[in-house]
């Protein structure tokens, strides 16, 4: 049995071979997918921030912060084990609108990409693909038996990572 | 209390843009009741639209005393058919074409939106010009809400609905506010 597993907007799901995990609808957003090749398992978290240091004030959800976020996904995939072999795979971070336009841009979601990147490279984890930036939304859908990755665009094209 | 200021504001700001896209087709628009609900993420993809639809969305931003976003939410049928209406007979309809006039169309809705709401509050708004992105509905809303630094997982969706002969058109107008603007518009108010 195959479970198709969807990981909402702020949250993580991690799971094992033969298992499908997806996000839908990834605009500045970032998703990341780590795998373990020895073990098949595997997460996917769809971060909304990348930053949590300026929210430390607040009730905050970890699993919206690409700091906290990933951390605690590694951890649930290595089972709290050295993460030794493990490997990611990234997708999103557009910025929908061509807001440079008005002269307002924050450029959360290049933003978002780099705050990812950075995490990993200090976890050891390398990225092998990433499809990132531009002004395209995107679904990923990642297949935990091979670690290969379906992004799904507005052009309906699929590219597969 | 606040969400049903926010109600009647919507709601007079969504029949006079109503009011104005019938002018421009030449047709009878109405308006159903306004949305104003706090929903979460997940909620919004369940109840409003799934967040992989393909929508043709138009954005325009709000400077001066009412920073935040409108956003116009139309699928790819309803935005034929009011662009159909829009153009008479015998124009040739090509992608530019058709993208300007929705452009236009949104124009047109949020400025008669204010101008009724600036008739109520003395308040003074200036807008950006339209941006036009054709693509998944989860993608762009997400997307519009961080960049208006609508962090929360819970976020305000306040949106009108456009019916035509008894029909809902597949549009939306919502507004996407900036911290701390709801504030002072009840303040303004006298709230």
């Amino acid at each position: 049995m195959i479970s198709r597993i969807k990981v909402g907007i702020s949250d993580y799901k991690v799971s094992g071979s033969p298992d499908v995990l997806m996000t839908l609808g990834l605009g500045s957003c970032v998703g990341i997918a780590v795998y373990d090749p020895k073990t098949r398992i595997g997460g996917l978290s769809h971060i909304m921030l990348p930053d949590s240091t300026p929210f430390s004030n607040r009730d905050l959800k970890p699993e919206k912060f690409a700091d906290l976020a990933i951390p605690l996904m590694v951890s649930k995939i290595t089972n709290g084990k050295f993460n030794i072999g493990l490997i990611a795979k990234i997708a999103g971070g557009a910025s929908m609108f061509n807001f440079s336009e008005l002269n307002m841009c924050s450029n959360i979601g290049e933003r978002n990409v780099l705050a990812v990147k950075e995490k990993l490279k200090e976890m050891g984890i390398p990225i092998i693909a990433s499809h990132t930036g531009g002004n395209i939304g995107r679904t990923m859908v990642v297949n935990l038996d091979t670690f290969e990755i379906n992004i799904m665009t507005a052009n309906r094209e699929i590219t597969k990572l | 209390m606040q969400l049903d200021i926010i109600k009647e504001l919507t709601n007079i700001g969504g029949g006079n843009a109503a009011t104005s896209i019938s002018h421009l087709i030449d047709k009878p628009i109405n308006m159903s009741v306004p949305t104003t609900e706090i929903l979460n993420y997940d909620e919004i993809f369940e109840k409003i639209m799934p967040e992989d639809k393909m929508v043709t969305a138009i954005i325009m931003r709000m400077l001066g005393g009412c920073e935040g976003t409108f956003l116009f939410v139309t699928d790819e049928a309803a935005s034929l058919d009011l662009i159909n209406m829009m153009i008479s007979n015998g124009i040739e309809i090509n992608e530019e074409l058709a993208n300007s006039c929705i452009k236009e169309l949104v124009n047109i809705v949020v400025t008669s939106f204010l101008n009724a709401i600036s008739k109520m509050i003395d308040i003074s708004f200036i807008s950006s010009i339209p941006l036009l992105a054709k693509d998944m509905f989860g993608a762009i809303l997400s997307s519009v809400y961080i960049e208006s630094e609508q962090y929360d997982n819970s976020i305000l969706i306040i949106k009108n609905e456009f019916i035509y002969q008894g029909d809902k058109i597949e549009a939306s107008l919502y507004f996407i506010p900036k911290p701390g603007v709801l504030k002072k518009l009840f303040n303004k108010l006298g709230f």
